[in-house]
């Protein structure tokens, strides 16, 4: 059986596992193993399974995990995501759709705090969906920006996505950091004209809060200084090189628990809490990883990779067209494959195309994980979706789907500006690595 | 079979009793242990100048701690990311026999896995594995992370009697009032 064969019938059988419900992490576990078994016989793959595990659940870069995440799970439990949401809703809240805005704003800033979609979608839905339900918003509306706002979490840094595309790829962490500032920023901005635009076709969709006068005003955002206080010791920090970004996540994580403790916001329970969600995350994406890095081999031992770059490159429509080509796949993966299963499944094809094609591999890490953000609130099987859902069980999935549209387009204008303008990304972090 | 109720929700109840504290108790130290230790590390750099030597190595150990202590916990919550769409257009009757096949695999993959560990960490002195600067052996650590799998093997043993026995898996809660 010629190596390539091989290699279709592995990809098969992972679609087959996948669809079977077994977890992404073992899937690329198994078939990586026993496809190198098949190739290159069972002391090979032996030597990658132990030895990659191993390398990988030592990889000192990898720090970052645990540290953000507990960043991020101390904010959440904490109550400094209701602080920002306060602070965004004094400002914005009397306008149209402002409690929606008010949302994305305080999920943009809750996003400098975790990179997690998954956490910025449950914590900021808790706090804004029973005030949006107060003031009589559409459910579609209220529950579409909850769940286009959390996937903000993975392109304002510090993200999730972001250190796998680095692990995977073999870029900085601080620079894919930072290359997901302005994005995020536009991203936010362009989410508020989504809004803007919804509640001025339907004004009915998102009617006015009441009016906060300027003390409110001045002291809900004087409330926030802390958590704005944090994000700019660690993003600040590494951008200014002070830190690396292992030492900005453990800087922010500790600086996060003595802001907690402070408040007196923490108490057993929590931080049991925190502990535990911290713990799980860490190991699901340390997981990811082993099994990417057993998987990866095995792939690129039957050249299926390398056929597919090279069909990819030799395609007649130019570096543009190959691009569009890998981001419509993207998006259609992104319906039914999970974002962070897809970017390890496939990045080892398409990073190579890429760099064969002359693109700048920070972008494209920008790039994917906005398109992983689209996958995440697109139906059937987006997170997001399911996550604003268990905050919202009265509210049937297709009304939260038919929110989701207008933040859906504003992710694809987003891509298009990215696309036509790679500045947007990449020139943070030129003007801090140069 | 499934006039056992009480015992098989025992038996997931003492998995949960085992699994949790490990991940909870000592993960938690370690997690703590590695914030504690990057922040003194910059405050011996930034502020004294004075880099602690090997500290590198030590947070570097933490980790393989880390994901040693949390990974069976991750399992037995669900937490690892899996695509769902046979759970929605199958039902229990379907996913309870797929359920079974594929925590079978995840049994022989993570025993092969373990065993692997298991003989790197026998091998670890010999091959000169050892952290960069304090030179401390990574044979210990290879049987700390088998520990983990090994862990984790055995929740889905537990998980493959109890689908067995015919009853549905109740995962452990994520709400904060439970913890």
């Amino acid at each position: 059986m010629s190596e390539t064969t091989i290699g279709t019938i592995g990809i098969i059988a992972l679609f087959a596992l996948l669809a079977l419900r077994m977890p992404v992490a073992m899937t690329m576990l198994v078939v990586g193993f026993f496809g190198t078994i098949a190739i290159n016989g069972l002391n090979a793959a032996l030597s990658t399974l132990g030895g990659e595990a191993f390398e990988i659940a030592s990889t000192s870069m990898l720090i970052v995990v645990p540290l953000f995440v507990l960043m991020g799970n101390l904010a959440g439990v904490s109550g400094m995501s209701r602080d920002l949401y306060d602070a965004a809703y004094a400002w914005m809240g009397h306008r149209r759709g402002g409690l929606a805005s008010a949302t994305i704003g305080g999920c943009a800033g809750f996003a400098a705090l975790s990179g997690s979609s998954i956490a910025s979608a449950v914590t900021m839905g808790r706090v804004a969906l029973p005030q949006m339900k107060r003031y009589k918003y559409d459910d579609s509306l209220a529950t579409g920006a909850v769940a286009a706002g959390g996937t903000l979490g993975i392109l304002i840094p510090p993200s999730s996505g972001m250190i796998i595309y680095a692990i995977l790829t073999e870029q900085s962490i601080g620079r894919l950091f930072m290359a997901g500032v302005f994005p995020g920023l536009l991203l936010t901005g362009l989410f508020l004209v989504a809004i803007y635009i919804v509640t001025r076709i339907r004004p009915e969709a998102g009617p006015p809060g009441p009016r906060a006068n300027m003390r409110e005003r001045f002291a809900a955002a004087r409330r926030s200084l802390a958590i704005v206080g944090i994000v700019l010791a660690t993003i600040g920090g590494i951008y200014l090189g002070i830190f690396t970004p292992v030492e900005a996540a453990g800087v922010g994580a500790f600086l996060t628990f003595v802001m907690a403790l402070y408040r007196r916001s923490l108490d057993w329970q929590k931080i049991r809490f925190v502990l535990l969600q911290t713990l799980q995350t860490s190991a699901t994406v340390m997981m990811i990883l082993i099994g990417a890095f057993v998987f990866i081999p095995f792939m690129a031992l039957t050249q299926i990779p390398s056929n597919i770059v090279g069909f990819l490159v030799n395609l007649d429509v130019g570096p543009l067209g190959v691009l569009i080509i890998i981001l419509t796949t993207y998006v259609a993966l992104g319906t039914f494959l999970e974002g962070l299963a897809m970017l390890v499944l496939t990045l080892h094809i398409v990073f190579p195309v890429i760099i064969e094609l002359g693109l700048d591999p920070i972008w494209f890490g920008v790039v994917v994980v906005i398109v992983l953000e689209m996958g995440l609130i697109s139906p059937p099987v987006g997170v997001n979706v399911f996550v604003v859902k268990s905050v919202a069980p009265d509210v049937p999935m297709g009304t939260i789907f038919k929110g989701i549209w207008p933040f859906w387009l504003a992710m694809a204008v987003c891509l298009a500006f990215l696309v036509a303008f790679p500045k947007i990304a990449t020139f943070l972090p030129d003007t801090m690595f140069g | 079979m499934t006039e056992n109720k009480p015992e098989v929700n025992d038996v997931l109840g003492r998995i949960d009793r085992l699994v949790r504290p490990v991940a909870l108790y000592l993960g938690g130290f370690v997690v703590a242990a590695l914030t504690l230790l990057t922040v003194v590390q910059v405050g011996f750099r930034y502020v004294l100048n004075s880099p602690i030597r090997g500290a590198d190595d030590i947070a570097q150990l933490l980790l393989v701690a880390v994901v040693a202590f949390s990974v069976a916990q991750s399992g037995r919550t669900g937490s690892q990311v899996a695509v769902e769409i046979l759970g929605t257009i199958g039902g229990p009757k379907i996913t309870r026999w797929t359920d079974i096949l594929v925590k079978v695999l995840g049994v022989i993959m993570l025993v092969i896995l373990t065993l692997k560990l298991v003989d790197n960490g026998n091998h670890a002195a010999d091959f000169g594995e050892a952290t960069l600067t304090l030179l401390i052996s990574f044979g210990p650590f290879f049987y700390l992370l088998a520990f983990g799998m090994v862990l984790y093997a055995v929740v889905l043993i537990v998980e493959i009697y109890v689908h067995l026995c015919g009853r549905p898996i109740a995962l452990q809660s994520q709400s904060i009032d439970d913890q």
